[in-house]
């Protein structure tokens, strides 16, 4: 009976917090006129270039974290490393540490690189996220180490046991990495307002700032215009999301 | 099959978002009002003004240039004037109200002495339908 209960409050609470978060998408659908669709679509010449560059972003992000992530996950753990344990630990302490803190070390490090104003600027330090190592170093973890040792029998070669060991059960972890870093990537706001000027370079996430009189009804639309690719790739890798997060309580 | 399903779903989107980018401006054209250019004809003639030579008043004859349109692009001193405007990304054609000095009407061509160049490009009919600013598309240049 007790249990019951327990369930039947958790329902509801969880209905409650899914209302709350789903009140934002209901007003965007809401507010949104069919006549912007076509306004956005048709009509404004700025649309596409910027959708492609959020995309081009998201893309480059979502791959590139994923890939630093791993390998670096898999120096940190499975890698004969005396300081493995305190490096996950500043990891875990970068994680901690809001955007903004970390906006003007990047923006100097950009500026004294030659980056700024480039589409390296906006790629390059979002691929080094700490959540997604510390996520794929908590998914490593739980790799278990015969087949890596069964493979360092068959083959002295790190490429191939990456490629034929590792790679292969870690691709749901990945999967995570590159759904949750496209997501950051696509709705990235503070990186592009500082690290790029020319307006050819940015994204959709900031069009509010190069919006004119009249054009700010259209937000809705492009609201609900951005929020498919996103609908798409977490359906798309759902059991790979439930996957790679569920390996954080380890 | 869910897989599928989205897989399906997200290469329509991309077909669909990679038609708009290349033909979204084609498809917008096909829903605007075509707009004639007027033919601008130049003209001029003497006409005589008072005037002095050697400290003498008299009558001397000055020729005077002026621009012709059609009777029907000209209402109340007022004309449709076709820009083309540069926007990033792109650019397209507006049409913008002017107040023009005329100077009578002959042959169903409306004299036009002042507040257009022979450069610039007139609507050749002056439409209800037109107001200030309007995005339009002109006949022969899709």
């Amino acid at each position: 009976m007790k249990k019951q209960f327990g369930k039947i409050i958790a329902v509801i609470f969880l209905l409650m917090v899914s209302g709350v978060l789903l009140l934002p998408v209901i007003f965007m659908v809401r507010k949104a006129a069919p006549g912007d669709f076509y306004f956005l679509l048709i009509e404004k010449f700025w649309f596409y270039p910027k959708f492609w560059n959020s995309l081009l972003y998201a893309a480059g992000i979502g791959a590139g974290a994923s890939l630093l992530s791993l390998l670096t996950a898999f120096g940190l753990t499975k890698g004969e490393f005396r300081y493995g344990k305190a490096v996950s630990f500043l990891l875990l302490l970068l994680m901690l540490m809001p955007l903004q803190t970390t906006l003007l070390p990047n923006y100097i490090g950009l500026r004294d690189l030659g980056l700024l104003d480039t589409r390296r600027a906006l790629i390059l330090p979002m691929i080094c996220s700490p959540f997604a190592i510390y996520l794929m170093c908590r998914y490593m973890e739980g790799m278990p180490d015969e087949s890596w040792e069964a493979a360092r029998l068959e083959t002295g070669s790190l490429f191939q046991i990456l490629f034929h060991v590792v790679f292969p059960q870690m691709r749901a972890c990945a999967a995570a990495v590159f759904v949750f870093m496209f997501a950051e990537g696509f709705n990235m706001i503070e990186q592009p307002m500082y690290y790029v000027k020319q307006d050819k370079l940015k994204p959709l996430s900031i069009i509010t700032d190069s919006m004119q009189a009249g054009e700010e009804p259209l937000i809705y639309a492009i609201g609900i215009v951005c929020m498919i690719p996103l609908l798409f790739l977490y359906g798309f890798y759902e059991e790979e999301l439930a996957d790679g997060l569920g390996m954080l309580k380890v | 099959m869910k897989r599928k399903i989205l897989f399906g779903l997200t290469a329509v989107f991309f077909v669909l978002m990679l038609f708009g980018t290349f033909f979204h401006q084609k498809i917008d054209s096909l829903f605007r009002i075509k707009v004639r250019l007027a033919t601008i004809e130049t003209g001029s003639e003497y006409v005589t003004v008072p005037g002095t030579i050697d400290g003498r008043e008299t009558e001397i004859m000055r020729e005077e240039q002026f621009l012709l349109l059609p009777a029907e692009a000209v209402r109340d001193n007022m004309i449709y004037v076709v820009e083309h405007v540069t926007v990033p990304y792109g650019s397209y054609d507006v049409v913008t109200l002017r107040v023009v000095q005329t100077a009578g009407v002959t042959e169903g061509k409306v004299k036009i002495t002042g507040g257009l160049s022979e450069s610039e490009n007139v609507a050749a009919v002056y439409d209800d339908s037109f107001y200030d600013g309007m995005r339009i598309v002109v006949e022969g240049q899709r």
